[in-house]
């Protein structure tokens, strides 16, 4: 027992290491993920300023672009992770080693945190500095709450697609793609969610992320964030549902997909 | 004459390549909703941020520019994103660079051949875009007879900019580590920037806004626009006639065409001298 989980300790670090510390060995990255997304976050801050917003919405901006951060890691590195592996040869080592699937994933969830949070700092910095966002945190303990509440939920549900794209083909670039602005659309990434109609901004809180950008848009900017979806304790109690029930899923999904992958002979199959 | 027969059969090879790399998992419909979700979104985004703030309907004169502007830079977006990754797919995937640079049709043949392909899809997307405008939110197109050689022209000059700076960008990346495959996307946002794509760059920071009028593709939004809704949309472009604008736009793409054409002799260069041509990066 100690055995094992001494194993998968070491095999969740062995996977966040090649992102914590083997990705700094080429210092460039921080060029391609920190500076250059940021770009795309003042292309939307000056299409309000634009507008003649009121700066609120920039700040609504600059958040998003920190929060946006984690879900293009969590669909390129998480969810699409295991195909990109499958094409690499490293997917049937992983498959053979005396460890949990769920311990690669971790790792790869806890490296990917990591990194990505670097690069969400940057955001939230650069973008601060540059447009003269205002921040009012009122309560700093419930912040860090719903925004470890929002990983684990956005990281589960990660994990649980990571399952589906283990046997993709070339489907997996076209459906990561698929997920990027149909989702910053229906989780209200530029502007608050309730604006879609309350219907439809019910039906978009089944993704996680929808809920814990409202929460943190109403911590983050107490006093003025406009049009919330349900209030903050609401959300953290459903984000804690959430990560209960997308962690369990992605459990179950990984065991059933790998047996479906054998049993169909695609698990190890490349250039599909 | 048998060098052009030659260019053009090559040229053509490398798009079907692009186009069988890209799309021969799906049927062809499935394949184009896959390339047609992505931009429709983008522009709901943008009827709702306009919503949002102005409180006016879509069907408002000043989102009819910013929507046209978002729809035709659909087609710089898809371009750097399919051909900034060309290079570490070919070579770190697939591991055909080497025998691709071997063949003699050449790098930049082979890239403006797989750009081309992309155009083409990627047209699709533009008009889709654009018929959602107009059959949803009302945008009023009013482009007549005599606007179309303008916008042809421009529509023309705008697509060889845009591929010779996708060719550029791939060329950029020969030497590269992996971790540059997330560049064109950056690469994408500077120009979405500096070009008015979906605001005047006359709010830029007036050194910013000096940078975006040396770019062919604010000459080409402009155009484009004052050909499909009769307005100029930039105010410091607003006293250059449309002919001005197009001549503009044709000596901004000529240059940006000898730069791209000068990256890619660096570029080519400098992976053959360190023999970086085939490196594998990936982690």
């Amino acid at each position: 027992m100690k055995q094992n989980l001494m194993t998968n300790l070491r095999a969740i670090w062995g996977r966040a290491y090649v992102r914590i510390v083997g990705a700094n060995r080429e210092p460039s990255w921080l060029f391609f993920e920190v500076l250059l997304p940021l770009l795309a976050v003042f292309g939307f801050a000056m299409i309000y300023r634009g507008l003649g917003a009121p700066e609120q919405y920039i700040g609504f901006v600059v958040v998003s672009g920190a929060m946006i951060a984690f879900w293009q890691n969590i669909l390129w590195s998480m969810a699409a992770q295991f195909y990109w592996e499958k094409e690499m040869g490293n997917l049937e080592l992983y498959l053979i080693a005396p460890i949990s699937r769920m311990s690669i994933l971790l790792g790869m969830a806890i490296g990917g945190i990591f990194m990505t949070a670097i690069r969400a700092i940057g955001i939230l910095v650069a973008g601060t500095f540059v447009f003269g966002v205002a921040y009012q945190v009122t309560n700093w303990p419930a912040l860090i709450l719903v925004f470890f509440l929002t990983m684990s939920a956005i990281y589960g549900l990660g994990m649980l697609a990571s399952s589906l794209f283990m046997l993709f083909g070339r489907e997996a670039w076209h459906t990561a793609n698929l997920f990027q602005e149909p989702v910053y659309f229906l989780t209200g990434f530029y502007f608050p969610v309730r604006s879609l109609g309350s219907l439809t901004a019910m039906a978009a809180s089944a993704i996680p992320l929808t809920l814990g950008l409202d929460a943190i848009r109403q911590l983050i900017f107490s006093g003025n964030a406009v049009n919330p979806l349900f209030t903050v304790r609401t959300e953290v109690l459903l984000l804690i549902v959430a990560t209960v029930i997308l962690n369990w899923a992605a459990l179950k999904a990984l065991r059933y997909m790998e047996y479906l992958g054998k049993s169909t002979g695609r698990l190890t199959l490349k250039g599909q | 004459m048998g060098r052009f027969r030659s260019l053009i059969r090559s040229l053509m090879t490398a798009g079907r390549l692009e186009w069988a790399i890209e799309s021969n998992w799906a049927d062809p419909f499935l394949f184009m909703t896959y390339q047609v979700v992505r931009p429709v979104f983008g522009a709901l985004i943008l009827v709702v941020m306009f919503k949002v703030v102005s409180g006016k309907p879509a069907s408002d004169p000043a989102f009819a520019q910013l929507y046209v502007g978002n729809a035709f830079f659909i087609l710089v977006t898809q371009v750097l994103l399919g051909l900034g990754i060309v290079i570490f797919e070919d070579r770190e995937r697939f591991e055909m660079l080497r025998y691709i640079y071997l063949t003699p049709m050449g790098l930049g043949v082979y890239l403006a051949g797989r750009g081309l392909s992309k155009i083409v899809s990627t047209m699709a997307a533009i008009l889709i875009t654009l018929a959602v405008g107009s059959l949803f939110f009302g945008i009023p197109y009013s482009m007549g007879i005599a606007d179309l050689p303008n916008f042809v022209a421009a529509l023309f000059l705008g697509t060889i900019a845009t591929l010779a700076i996708g060719v550029a960008l791939a060329a950029m990346s020969l030497g590269m580590a992996q971790n540059g495959f997330s560049m064109p996307e950056g690469v994408s946002a500077l120009f979405y920037l500096l070009t008015g794509a979906v605001f005047s760059i006359d709010i830029l920071p007036s050194w910013v806004a000096a940078l975006g009028r040396l770019i062919p593709l604010t000459y080409w939004l402009e155009a484009i626009r004052r050909s499909l809704l009769h307005r100029p949309y930039i105010g410091s472009l607003a006293n250059m006639s449309d002919a001005q604008v197009l001549l503009t736009l044709s000596w901004t793409t000529a240059a940006t065409v000898m730069a791209s054409w000068g990256i890619l002799i660096a570029a080519r260069h400098y992976v053959i001298s360190t023999g970086k041509l085939d490196q594998k990066t990936d982690h």
